[in-house]
């Protein structure tokens, strides 16, 4: 009896924890809209790449936010991943970068699913909106979130 | 007592073996269970509320603020055990209060607060990991083990 129900234990924990399809984990929109901010894409701080980087990411219904930041040369991105497929963290993050990086490719393009990144980018993308943040400044910020995303300990 | 056990015995000894489960003060394992799990989920969640004020007040991202939640979380158990709240803390939750850090915390700290009568060397130096010290044993082992399961898994059949 004890033995069944062990086994049945870790039958169910290993089906709980098993990953979906390799293919279904990035689905195609649904009736989702994850949560985006549009910045202005007049200058001195154009952010229409930012806001490509969100409406392209947006066509996949498992991610809940978007905040995206640009400057001349960097494109930083900011997602967060619905509650039940952070299992795949890892893999959406590595699937999603390549995604970006590959559309923006006369970009620096760094993606994280971070909730400190994503802090920051949405204080940012507020900053940007009421014009507070110059354009040197930003370059700078975009630098030091990055340094902060590659500490590891 | 398992069951190739108890065919061994003898008939008095089986009656007696009876007797003594008549008496026998049962375990409330699905009360401890309850207990566990509601104390040792709200030190999770203490742990969760520090690691977000981190989040949000200091420059630690998701990767690096688990460091800094750990140590508050040991000072913490720290003073509790000095002052002898953990104690009783410890005695209504047991394995919710066990398994998380704080367990381990307490082992360490009320070992060396134990034998600090005998020396900071041979009192404290010498007994302060030795509730502790299976726990980094086996921690280490059993990380080791994994790790292997993983690499094999992993690097060498490509899953």
């Amino acid at each position: 009896m004890k033995k069944t129900l062990f086994l049945l234990v870790v039958a169910c924990l290993i089906a709980g924890c098993s990953t979906n399809d390799k293919n279904e984990t990035l689905r195609p929109k649904g009736d989702q809209i994850p949560e985006l901010t549009r910045l202005s894409t007049m200058k001195p701080i154009k952010q229409d790449k930012a806001n490509e980087a969100k409406d392209l990411l947006s066509s996949y219904d498992n991610i809940k936010e978007i905040h995206a930041v640009n400057d001349d040369k960097q494109l930083i991105i900011s997602i967060a991943i619905d509650h039940g497929d952070r299992f795949n963290l890892k893999k959406e993050e590595k699937k999603l970068e390549k995604i970006a990086t590959k559309h923006f490719n006369d970009y620096i393009v760094t993606l994280s699913t971070d909730k400190k990144l994503e802090i920051e980018l949405k204080q940012l993308e507020t900053d940007i909106q009421a014009n507070k943040v110059a354009k040197k400044e930003l370059t700078n910020k975009i630098n030091v979130l990055k340094k902060l995303l590659k500490e590891a300990t | 007592m398992k069951k190739k056990d108890k065919q061994q015995l003898t008939p008095e000894a089986r009656d007696y073996q009876k007797l003594q489960k008549k008496s026998e003060l049962k375990r409330p394992v699905f009360t401890n269970c309850i207990k566990a799990f509601v104390i040792g989920g709200s030190i999770c969640l203490i742990g969760q509320i520090i690691s977000t004020i981190y989040l949000y007040y200091f420059d630690f991202t998701e990767q690096t603020v688990g460091n800094p939640t750990v140590a508050t979380l040991i000072i913490l158990t720290m003073f509790l055990t000095g002052f002898g709240m953990y104690d009783h803390i410890a005695q209504f939750a047991g394995a919710g209060t066990a398994v998380p850090v704080t367990g381990f915390a307490n082992a360490v700290i009320s070992s060396a607060i134990e034998h600090r009568t005998e020396g900071f060397i041979l009192g404290v130096g010498t007994n302060m990991l030795k509730l502790a010290g299976p726990v980094i044993v086996y921690g280490v082992f059993s990380s080791f083990v994994i790790a292997l399961i993983k690499t094999i898994f992993t690097k060498w059949l490509g899953f």
